[in-house]
């Protein structure tokens, strides 16, 4: 498991199954580049964790779907279905205990 | 023709590389920390992954586990023990554990038989020339020269992150050493336009500034109303002289705007919005609205990218 990269084609596919948290980016904002490396961390840690990445300047049709009003936006998916929204620069120990209670609970 | 249609003018552009860069802008000094914890996270990424017989803390430990409480009924699930995402205690009694051995562990008063089925343990490479030779970075084969590269990339983000957020003062300073002459009614619609823009961005955030008292929008936000107004004023009359020194830049070095530039830059919009309405697009994004953005733009990126070069050369 690792960091995948959505685009149009494949964001459906890739949030389909199991426990998935999807980073809503934008490569010119600061707090999502301290995101990113949030979750490259967790991604050593947490091999079985996948997360997807959406740059949403690119992809600004994933984020219209999304409701996703500003960046960093990281949404919690278990087989497709979102269990919670967060809006804003979440910390290590934030995205711990999502994990904690949508991957584990 | 004139496409920037103003009554307002530039009587004399002060040049803004005539402004010590050395008295607004820190220089760039490397962040020891943030470069150890890039090391790290090097190391963690190319560490090696090996297969062990006992658990220890930290290990990567796949497990079956089944008991009366559902959470702990699971085919196969793997966690990092000692974090406690799955639950504390039960990852506490794996430790020790043998691989493919059978326990039954007390949790919560409930008894949990567990098996594990892989331990797994990430062992940190060395920070060597040797190890750091087989991490794949471009041009970087020590670990001296993966310091310089790790620093240099820091000095990137800074010079980006800097760059950008000083052009719009740079310009500010300019403006103030600067001579207009400036039209009372274009003044008054820059106002207009300010304020505006302010009172979108409160109901973006929940307040209507029509419908609310100084108080609550000093709670809210920090700041009252008429504070609030004067620095949106500012910052948009700013804007408004940044932008009349511009289109003399711009008639100065010849810079032209054509209708062909304006097409494709409509269709840019349209692709950014996801619209094959041109008709609708062509009302929102006028001619004039381009050529504003075009003007705003060209000064902005001019200084942008002198204080750039500064920053790397500095």
């Amino acid at each position: 498991m690792s960091i995948s990269i959505a685009n149009d084609k494949n964001y459906k596919e890739l949030i389909s199954e199991g426990f998935v948290i999807v980073d809503f980016y934008s490569t010119t904002c600061v707090p999502c580049k301290m995101f990113s490396r949030i979750l490259e961390e967790l991604t050593v840690d947490y091999p079985f964790i996948n997360i997807v990445k959406v740059n949403i300047t690119d992809y600004p049709r994933i984020g219209i779907d999304n409701q996703i009003e500003a960046v960093p936006t990281v949404l919690f998916i278990n087989d497709g279905e979102e269990k919670e929204k967060v809006v804003g620069l979440m910390d290590e120990d934030e995205v711990l205990e999502k994990i904690s209670q949508y991957y584990y609970g | 023709m004139d496409l920037f249609k103003t009554k307002s003018r530039v009587i004399s552009a002060y040049d803004f590389r005539d402004i010590d860069l050395s008295t607004i802008i820190p220089p760039f000094e490397a962040d020891s920390e943030q470069l150890e914890s890039d090391i790290q996270l090097l190391r963690k990424q190319n560490c090696r992954r090996e297969n062990v017989d006992t658990v220890k803390r930290d290990d990567l430990v796949t497990l079956s586990c089944s008991s009366s409480i559902k959470k702990f009924n699971k085919e196969k699930i793997t966690l990092r023990t000692g974090k406690g995402l799955f639950n504390k205690e039960l990852e506490e009694k794996l430790i020790g554990l043998r691989l493919y051995e059978s326990a039954a562990v007390q949790v919560d008063g409930e008894t949990v038989e567990v098996k594990i089925l892989s331990i797994t343990r990430n062992v940190l490479p060395e920070l060597t020339d040797e190890n750091v030779k087989c991490w794949g970075i471009d041009n970087v084969s020590t670990v001296e020269e993966l310091k310089v590269y790790l620093t240099s990339v820091q000095k990137s983000a800074y010079i980006d992150q800097v760059s950008e957020g000083m052009a719009g003062e740079v310009q500010r300073l300019a403006n103030e050493k600067s001579t207009f002459e400036l039209d009372d009614r274009e003044i008054e619609n820059t106002k207009a336009e300010s304020k505006k823009f302010l009172w979108s961005m409160l109901k973006t955030n929940g307040i209507d500034p029509d419908n609310s008292t100084d108080e609550e929008i000093q709670m809210a936000t920090g700041m009252t109303l008429s504070q609030h107004k004067d620095f949106m004023e500012g910052m948009f009359i700013e804007s408004f002289k940044s932008d009349l020194i511009s289109y003399e830049l711009i008639k100065k070095n010849n810079v032209v705007f054509t209708n062909t530039d304006y097409e494709n830059a409509l269709l840019e919009q349209m692709k950014f919005m996801e619209t094959d309405n041109e008709e609708e697009t062509r009302k929102t994004f006028t001619f004039d609205i381009f050529i504003k953005q075009k003007v705003s733009d060209y000064y902005f990126n001019m200084v942008e990218s002198y204080i750039k070069d500064y920053l790397r050369k500095n």
